[in-house]
């Protein structure tokens, strides 16, 4: 009250308007300043990286068969940092599937899903699949010879559903069916539908995290946490780590600047392998094992929406009040598993493009890989002193 | 500077990176962004990771208190970007 | 007050499905398969094929090519002089993905290892092998049945090639999978997509 700066007096001006500093960013605990507690705040960089690029390249692409591809091309070629904008927009955007999936996996094994935050995961399973949604759909878009064959196959698949809801899928994502009116329905969903959902969502998982503010870790605290007031602390640490962020996104696309595959015709189709692209490839492995052929479809298809089902439930049956994670086996070994099978399936589907996987050699595989998870985690367990911490979600405000 | 010892060496060390910040981003706004793409997107990024550490030197008390590794890191990465942007200015790397 | 209101809305959402049928597919009971007919139209002529050269046209709609070619001996269901003309629809069966034409003692670009034995087509994705002699013939791969045939009419006196409708089974991505009756096919096959009104190669 004694230094009134200008600065402050402004600062105060707004803030008795708004009110932003008493309602949404209030203090973070001191043992929150670490990377680990901020991997969604860059995946939300990574978002905004993504919509500025977007709406950049959006200036310039024309959304038709004709002129799709080589209005991409024109932006690569005679736009002023059109390479680096597109380069980046795709390197963002698969950073941004890698940081919601370290995201996730982050939470799951520091417990964050238990309560009170069960709602904030279910929130974000959904925002998981918009982002996913965003890769299918964006792929299209340069209409080029892998991506367009690729977007085929995913739309063939609608077909698998039941026949009302298959219709009205296939309805939103392709319209009429026509190449033009997939397209149109492609760019529509990628640069409105999408962006107003997971906005809307974001709002609803930032307004949570107000309430509840960073969960304690999962090891406990071993004195009362001090609280850093939002700014210029937590301001400043967000700053640091998105600066950092970004700088490395750059160079890494100045560095490998995109290349374009050709233009997609059917003929130039038919002699390339059409693979999704890689966050898709543990799906396209479960589909190309020979007992999925034919119709087998449906249960490898019926098994991976299970598998995403029961993945969003998570907090409605993990229901026990241990954080830590030496004191969760169960679960933490489900995790490992999971963690090493997506793994191992994208980087096997990467290694056997176009090939159909033996049943038999499907099994050892996948079986394998999940042994081998099992071993590491019951030896890791084994190693740890097991810590018993009661604290099942600290630090909401409610 | 030098008088206030290593205390006051976190000062020292913003100066300095201000400075390359200064140069660097003063050339950036000379180059061509059609032809010199991946120039610019080099030295942007090693200005960013410049503004990081100027931030993450501001935060700490005293240098006493600073990571020498992450400074280390730091270091390494804008020499490393920088060397990048004139190599590739030059156009010895493809 | 809340049980009416409740039965309200559940007749509502019932009777709001009718809104769907803007939705093609869903009104399903409006259509009748007496309204819908294969496009007749020509496609070319038997003097500008080559032998074992392809030809690609769109057809019944615009996002399902079709491969037609002269393969230089007799096949089953061909057209033309010699009875060697057929054409097939160029969608894998398996899971859609565009394949090419093979004569014999070739090797697709994505297969090396791979000699065609006979004229067959080769789907680069997963391996499925069609045999053009024989009505597209599953030979090998993962494709779980032939592609349908496009059914040609030749015309003797002028050579013309016409094509007048698709085969079953339905083109894949248009209805569920491997649907065999005749007007089912029909119905599917013309859905999802601009249906063409005149053929040009490609």
């Amino acid at each position: 009250m004694d230094s009134k700066t200008i600065y402050s007096r402004i600062i105060e001006w707004i803030d008795s308007r708004i009110g932003f500093t008493k309602t949404i960013l209030r203090p973070a605990p001191e043992h929150a300043m670490h990377p680990f507690y901020w991997i969604g705040g860059l995946a939300v960089i990574a978002l905004t990286m993504q919509g500025l690029t977007g709406i950049f390249m959006l200036l310039y692409y024309v959304p038709n068969t004709d002129q799709a591809y080589s209005s991409t091309v024109y932006i690569m070629k005679s736009v002023p940092l059109g390479l680096l904008v597109e380069t980046l927009h795709l390197y963002t955007a698969y950073a941004m599937i890698l940081l919601a999936f370290a995201h996730m996996m982050r939470n799951f094994f520091a417990s964050v899903h238990k309560m009170p935050r069960e709602l904030m995961w279910l929130v974000g399973m959904i925002m998981g699949f918009v982002v996913l949604s965003f890769g299918l759909t964006g792929y299209l878009l340069p209409w080029t010879v892998v991506s367009k064959s690729a977007t085929d196959v995913a739309i063939g698949m609608l077909n698998v559903l039941p026949m009302q809801i298959g219709n009205i899928v296939k309805f939103l994502a392709a319209g009429s069916g026509s190449d033009a009116a997939e397209l149109d329905r492609f760019l529509t969903v990628h640069t409105v539908l999408l962006p107003v959902a997971l906005l809307s969502l974001l709002a609803v998982k930032l307004y949570m995290f107000e309430v509840h503010g960073s969960p304690e870790p999962a090891a406990g605290v071993k004195y009362p946490a001090r609280n850093l007031p939002w700014f210029p602390n937590v301001f400043l640490y967000l700053t640091m780590l998105g600066a950092v962020f970004v700088a490395v996104m750059l160079a890494v696309s100045a560095l490998f600047p995109l290349v374009l595959p050709p233009e997609f015709s059917p003929q130039a189709a038919a002699t390339y392998v059409s693979q999704p692209d890689w966050y898709f490839l543990w799906m396209y492995q479960i589909l190309k094992f020979a007992p999925m052929e034919g119709s087998g479809i449906y249960y490898a298809l019926g098994g991976i929406t299970l598998f995403m089902v029961l993945l969003t439930l998570l907090p409605f049956y993990d229901r026990g009040i241990e954080r830590n994670p030496a004191s969760r086996p169960l679960f933490v070994t489900i995790g490992v598993i999971m963690v090493a099978e997506l793994a191992a399936l994208t980087i096997w589907g990467y290694l056997t493009p176009g090939q159909v996987i033996p049943g038999v050699q499907a099994a050892v595989v996948t079986g394998g890989v999940a042994v081998m998870a099992l071993l590491l985690s019951w030896i890791i367990f084994r190693l740890r002193r097991r810590t018993r911490t009661r604290s099942a979600g600290g630090g909401s405000r409610i | 500077m030098i008088t206030r010892g290593y205390e006051g060496a976190g000062y020292l060390i913003s100066v300095l990176i201000l400075c390359f910040v200064a140069v660097v981003a003063a050339y950036l706004w000379s180059i061509d962004l059609l032809t010199e793409q991946r120039v610019f997107g080099v030295l942007l990024s090693a200005v960013l990771l410049a503004f990081s550490m100027l931030i993450y030197v501001y935060r700490r008390p005293s240098y006493r208190e600073m990571s020498k590794l992450l400074l280390m890191m730091g270091y390494l990465g804008l020499m490393i970007l920088l060397s990048l942007g004139i190599a590739i200015s030059m156009g010895y790397v493809a | 007050m809340l049980g009416v209101g409740f039965l309200a809305t559940m007749a509502a959402a019932v009777s709001s499905f009718r809104i769907l049928t803007f939705v093609p597919g869903t009104g399903s009971t409006t259509t009748t398969s007496g309204a819908l007919a294969w496009p007749k139209l020509k496609v070319t002529n038997v003097k500008s094929l080559e032998v074992l050269k392809p030809v690609t046209f769109n057809y019944p709609l615009d996002n399902t090519p079709n491969l037609l070619v002269k393969l230089g001996a007799k096949a089953e269901n061909g057209v033309g002089p010699d009875g060697d003309i057929v054409a097939f629809s160029d969608i894998c069966q398996h899971l859609g993905c565009f394949y090419a034409f093979q004569p014999s003692g070739s090797s697709p670009p994505c297969n090396a290892a791979y000699t065609a034995s006979s004229p067959v087509a080769y789907c680069c994705c997963h391996g499925s092998v069609y045999d053009f002699l024989h009505n597209a013939n599953v030979v090998s791969g993962p494709a779980p049945r032939p592609v349908p045939r496009a059914m040609l009419d030749y015309d003797d006196t002028s050579g013309d090639i016409y094509v007048v409708g698709m085969a079953p089974p339905n083109i894949y991505g248009h209805g569920p999978p491997g649907v065999t009756d005749p007007a089912q096919v029909l119905e599917y096959d013309l859905q999802g997509g601009q249906i063409v009104t005149e053929i040009t190669l490609s």
